[in-house]
């Protein structure tokens, strides 16, 4: 550092000093932190120039996605090799678009939007790679309904979680993100236990309390949240892959195949909060039912309430 | 730092960021994201020397950190960026303005990038990284980088040569 000047040292050293500040006050796990708004802000103005530029070069990451999907399907290659240049640029974005509309398609037919208020959404941006994280950029934010803490899926399941609504973009922790957690019911037996996410591509992680025998392939689905906030319940989440028992624990642990191709990933869908259909009662088995319900039915007070009135 | 180049260096920043998140990080190549803001961060700082490198990078930083789909975790990448800034400046400072000279430096940013960012990180308690995952990063964000420097560094470097043609950061 001798032939530093005085004045470089010392902004180098208010920078880093600042920077580490930065670090200390904004702790990834808690969310909000004192830079909130200014992230807020910052998402108000560049998430709509991501989703600008993402839909303009949308055609062409399209085919890159359909080129790529080439190198493994030979008769495609040869198809296609038969073709001209101006044709097979026609199919890749045609192809771009029919996929998008299967997957609209299949978010239609998708259980969980039927019980909930959603909104249709596209990804714009991913984070990068070497920073650890999965998060995504939705092109809806608080203008549409979307809230922090509201559950996102596509066609095939549980994608992830809004954590940050801004205006019109929302930020989503994906389920591949290491700080991503649910609780999820196994299917076949009721028992729950909760799924982490391990990072990009890689399988997400499950772990219950109780040693239950899992078949390979059993389905997870979400247990939801009070409020229906950040997980609504009953969502796919993946399949059961490779069990692992460790002998004299009680523990059982197993990597679990995410139902959705997060590799992938263009069309979702946020559940809106506070809309539900309403839940009606248990409907009675036989037409003689239990006492108090015969009463309620005959419009009798139940005793304890005619005690309360005489009092 | 004078005022055309702050001007220069927000524009590149903010276009090197929103290209690198919304068209180059969808593009799910193996390993790391093409880092287009460290490539504007070394190019100024190749030009500008240690001090606006350093200042550049810190804002580079930043940016990188609070732009959606960010959830937190800010000045980490600001951290690693400032000091990436100031290095290739101090580095550099001698060096001729020579494509050799930027690969070189590139190659060094990007690999010390990903190590700082990772090491910062697992220093304040991060769980999400993972070590075993941090070689196939480096390895991939240098190759993807020195590609992009063939792109990125000339514009740059032209750019800046353009709102001040003779650097004075020999002060």
């Amino acid at each position: 550092m001798g032939r530093d000047t005085r004045r470089t040292r010392i902004v180098l050293v208010l920078l880093l000093l600042t920077a580490l500040t930065l670090v200390m006050l904004d702790d990834r796990t808690s969310g909000d932190g004192p830079l909130a708004p200014v992230r807020s802000v910052l998402a108000d103005v560049l998430g709509p120039v991501q989703s600008g530029v993402s839909a303009a070069v949308r055609p062409v990451t399209g085919l890159v996605d359909d080129l790529r999907e080439l190198g493994s399907k030979d008769a495609q290659i040869e198809r296609l090799e038969a073709e001209n240049q101006q044709l097979r640029q026609d199919a890749a974005t045609r192809a771009n678009d029919l996929r998008r509309l299967a997957e609209y398609d299949e978010l239609s037919r998708q259980p969980t939007l039927r019980r909930f208020a959603n909104v249709a959404a596209r990804v714009t941006a991913l984070s990068r790679a070497q920073g650890f994280t999965t998060t995504a950029s939705i092109d809806v934010g608080s203008v549409d309904g979307v809230r922090d803490d509201t559950t996102v899926i596509n066609g095939d399941g549980l994608v992830g979680r809004v954590k940050g609504a801004a205006r019109s973009t929302s930020t989503v922790l994906l389920a591949t993100d290491p700080d991503f957690v649910a609780r999820v019911r196994v299917g076949t037996t009721g028992t729950t236990g909760f799924v982490e996410g391990q990072g990009e591509g890689k399988p997400l992680a499950l772990t219950i309390y109780e040693p239950v025998t899992l078949e390979p392939g059993t389905a997870l689905v979400t247990v939801g949240s009070v409020g229906e906030a950040p997980l609504v319940a009953d969502v796919l989440v993946g399949r059961v892959a490779d069990v692992r028992r460790v002998p004299g624990t009680l523990t059982t642990r197993a990597t679990v195949t995410p139902a959705v191709d997060f590799a992938a990933l263009d069309t979702v869908a946020v559940v809106l909060p506070g809309e539900r259909e309403a839940r009606g009662p248990v409907p009675a088995a036989t037409p003689s039912a239990s006492a108090p319900a015969r009463r309620r039915a005959a419009g009798t007070p139940s005793p304890s309430a005619s005690a309360r009135a005489s009092r | 730092m004078s005022l055309p180049r702050v001007g220069l260096a927000a524009l590149l920043v903010l276009c090197g960021a929103v290209l690198e998140l919304a068209v180059l990080a969808p593009l799910g190549l193996p390993g790391a994201t093409p880092d287009v803001v460290l490539l504007v961060v070394v190019a100024l700082a190749l030009r500008w020397g240690p001090l606006d490198g350093a200042v550049v990078g810190f804002a580079a930083g930043l940016v990188v950190d609070l732009t959606p789909p960010s959830d937190g975790g800010a000045g980490r990448w600001a951290a690693v960026f400032l000091l990436v800034g100031f290095a290739v400046g101090r580095v550099f400072e001698d060096a001729d303005d020579t494509p050799v000279v930027a690969l070189f430096a590139v190659t060094l940013a990007s690999a010390a990038s990903v190590l700082g960012y990772a090491a910062l990180a697992s220093l304040v308690g991060d769980d999400g990284v993972e070590w075993a995952r941090v070689p196939s990063l480096v390895t991939s964000s240098v190759i993807y980088d020195v590609v992009l420097t063939a792109v990125v560094v000339p514009v740059v470097g032209g750019l800046a040569r353009r709102i001040d043609p003779e650097p004075d950061f020999r002060r």
